[in-house]
């Protein structure tokens, strides 16, 4: 979630799409889950609603979020653990098995 | 972009399962995504859409309140959550009940076979205790229907000595110069007298026997009710010589058979020996004072003299025998001090002056007076008993959800660590036992509903099936199901607030302590369990030695009775058909043999009182003598032995023949104690005016006058000839019917060969005292109902218990089956403690009995309460099923590969 709000600011509808694009289309988000974990994002101060986004001829009822700057430490070093994760894992997987 | 469908209901109904700050924050958001996914509003619609759209309102609402209570799992900053934990310890206590509830429910769906198997042994314990309770409220709780302020209506009795036996009583039966006197006491608002009475109701040409109530014109009064159409009988229609006998039918009477149409006012029935014209219909529910249905009234005077074919009759006064009521507004001693100077002055003016007389007033239901039937004595111990059912109920279910939480304990352990307060577990646990408890409590109401008329059938066949208790059936349903809910969910739900983390890992002590409760309410379950058992054996004893009774004559007998012209069923008229259809009878090949009779065995006495010039005095008492009319064959039809000398035969009927008698022996022993009775002389006080003697030419066997009494009184069989009789020489005639034939044969031949009879009733003797049997019959039933039941529940509970503790000690026997425990020995450790548990319930119930016999003594017939074949037997039928519930476990623990159980940890 927090990967898929670290480059702009994104709305629900966008963030669905993002997340699955990110997954490559594995991961499609139900809508109210979405904003439930966007809630707690925010009550982390991971996240937050902006309204900077908001050009001419965006429709008004649209919520933008953006990562803050904690979250994007936080996207960050989560990022970086599970490709060290990646990493190593494939590492094993090249091991021969010695039982 | 067009604008949102929000409006629509669907989404509003929706939305509000959504809690209430992310549904105001985040709601319409949710919807517009769902939209945008779909593709714009216009492809945002019909049901497909509509599902996805609450299944993930489902889902997310659920999820947002398992944050609410389990802390924030998942992202990766798991902990006690002070903030969060004080904001939903302030929630609203409506909130909090809803989450409680919430999570119950979501408990319950996750496992929904227990949750089935709980409902059901719920239901049955709750439902056994709403049938007792509908059982109670008709014999002991509720006042008859109807009744304008029931508890201002008393039953009048007579105490002081019965001029019969001597013995002291609380009499109902008041002649009517009673009553008369009792009318005048100032003190009384109003008295009615009635009797009830078994009459054949005629319609369109069919005979139907029907209950009838001889009741005084005041008694619709008195009791204040109001005719549900039409009007009640007046003083006087009530009174000798009314020229227009009238009725009144019952409500219940009249939507049978007459489908509730009103057009049956004024219209003439004939009823018993005369016609009626029916003026009213009583109110729906009405039995008068009773509990059983009534199908008509009829002006006690009339009706009384109509019945026994004399006016004079009745005008004798002191004949007229009836039961009273009297409503009494005032200070009840006064009218009671009034009511007694009164009858006193009564019995002074008659011969039966009793100087201890009294008038006692009694409540309105029967059984709480001074002479409650047997059946509201044993429906009261049925009552504790059931109360038993229930708690054996509870600690099966407690012991269930121990299990449970032991079970869960990983998961309560989770959710204690992370933060969910003690008091949270604990509403959560009990909400959850609530839900199963009102779930059962339903399932057990409409059971009860369902079953009642059955249930009533079979208990109280007698009783009117209550019409206005279904709101006092549901209160009891519900309260019974809370509770149930607080015996059963009060102690595993204290257990699981304690779960701690060591708990979870298997290691607590907490859980060798539920094992230890668990053990306890496993030996209470037993204890129960003997209780109710011992209680049913006892019934069941009792009830096939009151039905094996050795009357020393054959029951099987059956009698015939007639009734001719004229309602005429007794006495004058009678006889001379009853003789003329007995050859009719007797060439029948239906028939081996058939005999007339003055009075049926069972069936009533006829006092007459004998003196022989060589014999001792006799007073006339309750140990008769007795006298019956009898033709040939009686004693060979009856079974009954002559002991000595010869039967009557038909040859002392003829004409001219020399009056001869047979007697009992018990007669023959107190006429001449120790001497021989043939060829001795018999005078009846009807001829002392000009003796007679009548020769005793056999003596015939004793044989028991009735369920409970024991002595046969002193009985003289005469021909039907024989002067002492009179004109009522032949009332019945007594039937043997050959191998196979049944009675309603025997009916049907009857009827065309005598097709002038009116009635024809054939029934055998046994039916007479069937209602004697009915209180064992119901203690049976009931206890071997509730007993069974018990028995199942705590089996169900001994196997899961045993089956659990197998589970929980997977890991225990697997290793100690590697290291070579031989399987007979893990059994043996395994079941051990849950045996035992059961052994020193089933002693402590045997306790239980034991001590609480006296109780039911006086319940039971010629069965000693610690009858040892009885207890034997439960102990037998407990331990075998203990040993079947235990089986399937112990063979489990036998099959445990310790490899398996192993890798399962």
């Amino acid at each position: 979630m927090l990967a898929a709000l670290a480059d702009r600011p994104r709305y629900g509808y966008e963030l669905v799409e993002r997340i699955a694009e990110l997954t490559n289309g594995r991961k499609r988000v139900r809508p109210g889950n979405l904003y439930r974990v966007l809630e707690r994002l925010e009550a982390r101060g991971l996240a937050e609603e902006t309204r900077s986004a908001l050009e001419k001829g965006e429709d008004e009822r649209r919520r933008y979020f953006r990562a803050t700057a904690a979250g994007v430490r936080a996207a960050e070093s989560e990022l970086a653990m599970y490709s060290g994760v990646l990493r190593r894992a494939g590492g094993l997987r090249e091991r021969p098995a010695d039982g | 972009m067009k604008s949102l469908p929000d409006r629509r209901l669907i989404w509003r109904v929706l939305r509000r399962w959504l809690p209430g700050g992310f549904r105001e924050r985040r709601a319409e958001a949710v919807l517009e995504t769902h939209v945008a996914l779909a593709g714009g509003p216009e492809r945002a619609r019909g049901a497909v859409f509509w599902i996805g759209v609450a299944r993930d309102v489902v889902a997310t609402g659920i999820q947002l309140r398992l944050d609410g209570i389990g802390g924030r799992v998942g992202d990766g900053t798991a902990r006690p959550d002070a903030k969060r934990g004080r904001r939903s310890g302030a929630m609203s206590g409506w909130e909090a009940l809803r989450q409680s509830v919430f999570m119950a429910a979501r408990s319950l769906r996750r496992t929904p076979l227990f949750a089935a198997a709980v409902v059901l042994i719920l239901a049955l314990g709750i439902s056994s205790n709403v049938t007792m309770f509908r059982v109670l409220d008709r014999l002991l709780l509720s006042p008859p229907e109807q009744i304008r302020s029931p508890d201002e209506v008393k039953r009048i009795y007579l105490y002081g000595h019965s001029p019969f036996s001597g013995d002291v009583t609380h009499s109902a039966s008041l002649s009517y110069p009673d009553y008369r006197g009792l009318a005048g006491v100032a003190s009384f608002d109003g008295v009615a007298g009635y009797g009830t009475r078994s009459l054949t109701l005629w319609v369109d040409g069919a005979g139907e026997t029907v209950s009838a109530e001889f009741a005084t014109a005041s008694y619709f009064d008195v009791l204040g009710v109001r005719a549900a159409a039409g009007r009640f009988y007046s003083a006087e229609e009530d009174a000798i010589g009314s020229p227009v006998p009238t009725a009144v039918l019952g409500w219940s009477y009249w939507q049978r058979r007459f489908s509730g149409d009103r057009g049956v006012i004024g219209r003439e029935l004939e009823i018993g020996r005369t016609t009626y014209t029916v003026v009213g219909v009583a109110p729906r529910g009405f039995t008068g004072v009773g509990i059983s249905p009534i199908d008509v009234w009829l002006p006690i005077h009339v009706a009384s003299a109509a019945e026994n074919g004399s006016t004079a009759w009745v005008d004798a006064h002191g004949w007229l025998m009836m039961a009273a009521v009297a409503r009494v507004s005032g200070p009840e001693p006064r009218a009671v001090e009034e009511a007694t100077v009164v009858a006193r002055g009564v019995r002074e003016a008659g011969r039966r002056a009793d100087p201890d007389l009294r008038v006692v007033l009694s409540p309105l239901i029967h059984a709480l007076g001074p002479n409650p039937s047997r059946e509201s004595q044993v429906a009261r111990m049925l009552a504790v008993l059931t109360v038993l059912v229930l708690l054996i109920t509870c600690a099966n279910v407690g012991n269930l959800y121990l299990a449970r939480v032991l079970a869960r304990r990983r998961e309560l352990a989770v959710q204690t660590a992370l933060g969910v307060s003690r008091g949270q577990l604990f509403a959560q646990l009990l909400a959850e036992v609530a839900i199963v408890a009102l779930a059962a409590g339903a399932f057990a109401w409409w059971l009860g509903t369902a079953a009642a008329g059955a249930l009533f059938g079979v208990l109280l066949p007698d009783a009117a099936l209550p019409t206005a208790n279904g709101p006092r059936v549901l209160v009891l349903t519900v309260v019974l199901a809370l509770i149930t809910a607080l015996l059963t969910g009060v102690l595993p739900a204290l257990r699981a607030t304690r779960v701690s983390v060591m708990d979870a890992m298997g290691r607590g002590t907490a859980t060798r302590r539920t094992l230890l409760v668990r053990r306890v309410l496993l030996a209470f379950q037993a204890a129960l369990s003997v209780l109710l058992l011992v209680g049913a054996g006892l019934f069941i004893r009792s009830l096939v030695r009151a039905e094996s009774i050795d009357f020393g004559l054959d029951v099987s007998a059956l009698t015939l009775d007639i009734e001719i012209e004229g309602g005429i069923t007794f006495g004058e008229g009678l006889s001379d058909e009853v003789l003329r259809l007995l050859p009719i009878v007797r060439q029948s090949a239906l028939v081996e043999n058939a005999a007339a009779t003055s009075v049926a065995p069972f069936s009533g006495w006829w006092g007459v009182g004998v003196s022989s010039p060589d014999g001792e005095e006799l007073e006339m008492g309750a140990s008769g003598p007795f006298l019956f009319g009898v033709t040939g064959d009686y004693f060979v039809a009856l079974g009954l032995p002559i002991l000595q000398g010869r039967p009557l035969t038909d040859d002392d009927t003829r004409p001219g023949a020399s009056p001869v008698a047979v007697v009992n022996e018990r007669l023959a022993g107190l006429l001449w104690p120790g001497r021989d009775a043939i060829g001795r002389c018999l005078v009846n006080e009807r001829e002392q005016a000009a003796p007679v003697c009548t020769t005793v030419v056999g003596v015939a066997r004793d044989y028991r006058p009735s369920i409970t009494g024991d002595d046969s009184p002193g009985i003289y069989y005469v021909s039907p000839t024989h002067p002492a009789l009179g004109s009522t020489a032949a009332n019945t005639i007594i039937v043997r019917a050959r191998e196979g034939v049944a009675p309603i044969t025997i009916r049907d031949f009857v009827r065309s060969a005598a097709p002038h009879l009116r009635m024809v009733t054939v029934a055998p003797l046994s039916d007479r005292f069937a209602a004697g049997l009915r209180a064992w019959r119901m203690g049976a039933a009931l206890l071997t109902a509730t007993g069974i039941l018990a028995l199942i529940i705590a089996a169900a509970g001994l196997y899961s218990m045993l089956a659990f503790e197998v589970l929980q000690r997977r890991r225990e026997l697997g290793i100690r089956a590697a290291l070579g425990a031989s399987s007979s020995r893990l059994v043996r450790s395994t079941i051990a403690a849950s045996s035992t548990a059961v052994l020193a319930g089933v002693l402590l119930g045997l306790v239980g009995s034991l001590a609480s016999g006296s109780a039911i003594e006086s319940l039971l017939f010629r069965v000693s309460a610690n009858d040892p074949a009885v207890y034997a037997g439960v102990c037998a039928v407990l331990l075998g099923v203990g040993v079947l519930a235990g089986a399937l476990p112990a063979r489990n623990v036998t099959r445990t590969d310790p490899a398996i159980s192993l890798r399962e940890e």
